[in-house]
């Protein structure tokens, strides 16, 4: 519902009767205009309001209206468009004042119309030193001056000689001509010409890429201006650097995944750098350069695939044994005196799988697989971690490679669920390389689905045991622990670690268990079976084997007479 | 190629060139980058350029 609202306040002049008029008009003038503003314009023509109140109010005509909008010049005015008269007021009961708003200085207006650029600039000119035409050359200026000093230098002397006479009578002055002496003017210096030889260059154009290699390597590895990672070269003053909130970071991320990870995962994950992106590259050579130098990083990868790791990681691989016993195992590995070929020189290896290598789910690093292998990318690395994928089960496995020391040998680390699912010692595996230098393929050879009592060890009884089992892979029956064949390893307990340590005391009680007697007290057992049953306990290769059985020097161990390829083990000798 | 008596060595003028290489490169280069810059510059050199 609408009110309108009651106009109070406005008193009105004249007579009686015309502020009557004048209340009224006021009160047509506020109904006529409900929805103005207070202080529009309200604009009715004299002539509507005259046909309104006639019928009303006796006497209202037009000249009484402009009689009572006279009497009320404050409130009313009567103005004149077209030759109608219209009464005009506001529902303030004031006369409208000109809304019109002076726009031709505004703002946007000099915009539109900016003033004509001025004939002449505001700034007066500044005047320039010009130089006097007299002194353009030097001959103009000595031409002002042709004997102009002379000649009063030669007025000096007569005065002066005039008055040495006058004051020293008996001095006889003599004017002698003295030669003017004549400036030494300097030699003008010759600029000298230093013939120093030609920036000195290597020729290297009958150098091959291997040796300038070095060269380069030793040169720039001894400059503190220069980084270097694996090989990737930069300078070190570019290389970004890492703050300890980001290395915190790296450190968390590894650790919450629980293994290492290369630095391409560490870029994207951690540090936000997208793969394609150009700083990509240049993080990650950062992420390798700096880390390098971090005492909590260890760098456990190749070439092609950088791994990361810290201490607190859960181990890769076998908990039966520790690394350093099982590096100490493959011992013979370093005085096997095996020539390898040089790292990634072959392109793959087969190998059959011995019960060792089974149990613990290793690989040695024998000659073979240090030609497969990458060598270390730096110095002081220890461990490289592998990724080995079997395209036969789907699936690709971390492994870690353990490099030898002085002291042990080297061997690969994680292939326990591998072999556990697909393989039983003696089957055949083949390993192939790939491009990227971390990353192999690993086979094995397949065959249908053959059933045996094969050797196992019971981990709860920690006794060995054989068991019902079927395989579908190839195998080599040679190393095929079958019980046809190894009946006396059953039930029998793994050798404590004072007998297993000394190769030739395990080789004495892998005779006995075997069980062969020969008549007397001694034992015989083939090579291939006795290769076969040392490798349950410990890694022996072929040659480390022979040579121990061949080089006894306790007369323990002989050839067998009787045997194509036996030996023969007599006991109570000291092995 | 026939062996050298003497393993080569880079000279001052060698290494500068190759930190001037280096300097110039927003990311890091790989060895093979370095000894291709290297020859680059000696036939440069032996062109007269």
């Amino acid at each position: 519902m609408v009110t309108a609202e009651t106009q109070s306040g406005v008193t009105f002049a004249g007579t009686p009767k015309e502020q009557k008029l004048a209340e009224l008009v006021f009160g047509l003038v506020l109904v006529r205009s409900q929805f103005l503003s207070s202080d529009a314009p309200i604009k009715v023509t004299v002539a509507s309001l005259e046909a309104f109140l006639k019928e009303r109010e006796k006497g209202a005509t037009a000249a009484a209206i402009a009689k009572m909008a006279a009497s009320n010049p404050e409130i009313f005015h009567i103005e004149t468009t077209d030759g109608v008269e219209y009464l005009v007021t506001t529902r303030a009961g004031r006369t409208p004042v000109d809304r019109n708003i002076d726009q031709s200085h505004t703002f946007a207006e000099r915009f539109m119309k900016p003033l004509p650029k001025p004939e002449k600039s505001s700034i007066p000119v500044r005047v320039r030193p010009t130089r006097n035409p007299s002194w353009v050359s030097i001959d103009s200026l000595l031409q002002g001056l042709a004997g102009q000093e002379f000649e009063e230098f030669e007025d000096e002397v007569e005065e002066l000689v005039a008055e040495a006479a006058a004051t020293e009578p008996g001095i006889a002055v003599e004017v002698v001509e003295v030669e003017p002496e004549v400036e030494a003017v300097p030699e003008p210096v010759v600029a000298r010409t230093i013939t120093v030889p030609s920036a000195r260059m290597t020729d290297v154009s009958g150098v091959d890429d291997l040796e300038l290699a070095g060269a380069i390597s030793e040169r720039l590895r001894e400059d503190a201006r220069v980084a270097t990672f694996a090989d990737q070269w930069m300078l070190e003053d570019r290389v970004p650097r890492f703050g300890k909130g980001d290395l915190r970071r790296l450190k968390d991320y590894i650790e919450e995944q629980e293994q290492p990870l290369t630095d391409d995962v560490l870029v994207q994950d951690v540090l936000g750098v997208r793969p394609g992106t150009p700083d990509f590259d240049l993080m990650r050579f950062a992420i390798n350069f700096r880390l390098a130098h971090e005492r909590d990083f260890d760098f456990v990868g190749t070439a092609n695939q950088r791994f990361w790791s810290i201490s607190s990681l859960p181990a890769i691989g076998t908990t039966r044994r520790k690394p350093n016993e099982i590096g100490t195992d493959y011992k013979f590995l370093q005085e096997d005196g095996a020539e390898s070929g040089a790292p990634r020189s072959i392109d793959s290896t087969e190998r059959v799988l011995t019960f060792y290598e089974f149990v613990h789910g290793l690989l040695p690093y024998d000659a073979e697989m240090q030609a497969l292998l990458p060598a270390p990318v730096l110095p002081n690395q220890r461990s490289a971690v592998l990724t080995l994928e079997c395209p036969q089960a789907y699936t690709t496995y971390l492994a870690e490679l353990r490099y030898p020391t002085p002291n042990r040998g080297g061997f690969i680390l994680g292939l326990d669920d591998f072999y556990a699912e697909n393989l039983v010692p003696g089957a055949i595996i083949k390993i192939k390389a790939t491009e990227n230098d971390g990353h192999y393929i690993v086979e094995f050879a397949t065959a249908g689905n053959t059933s045996g009592r094969l050797l196992e060890i019971d981990d709860r009884k920690q006794r060995y045991v054989f068991r019902p089992t079927t395989y579908s892979c190839a195998v080599m029956n040679e190393f095929l622990l079958d019980e046809d064949r190894f009946a006396g390893l059953a039930n029998e307990k793994p050798l404590d670690e004072k007998t297993r340590r000394r190769p030739d005391s395990l080789i004495a009680a892998t005779f006995e268990r075997l069980g062969h007697r020969i008549e007397g007290t001694g034992y015989t057992a083939d090579f291939a079976d006795l290769l076969t049953a040392v490798n349950v306990e410990r890694p022996f290769s072929e040659a480390y084997l022979r040579s121990i059985l061949e080089t006894d020097e306790t007369g323990a161990f002989a050839r067998d007479p009787d045997g194509s390829d036996a030996y023969t083990y007599v006991p109570g000798s000291p092995a | 190629m026939a062996g050298r008596e003497t393993p080569i060595q880079l000279t001052e003028d060698d290494v500068e060139y190759l930190l001037t290489v280096l300097r110039s490169s927003p990311q890091p280069l790989t060895l093979q980058k370095l000894i291709d810059a290297l020859r680059l510059r000696a036939s440069d050199r032996a062109d007269g350029r």
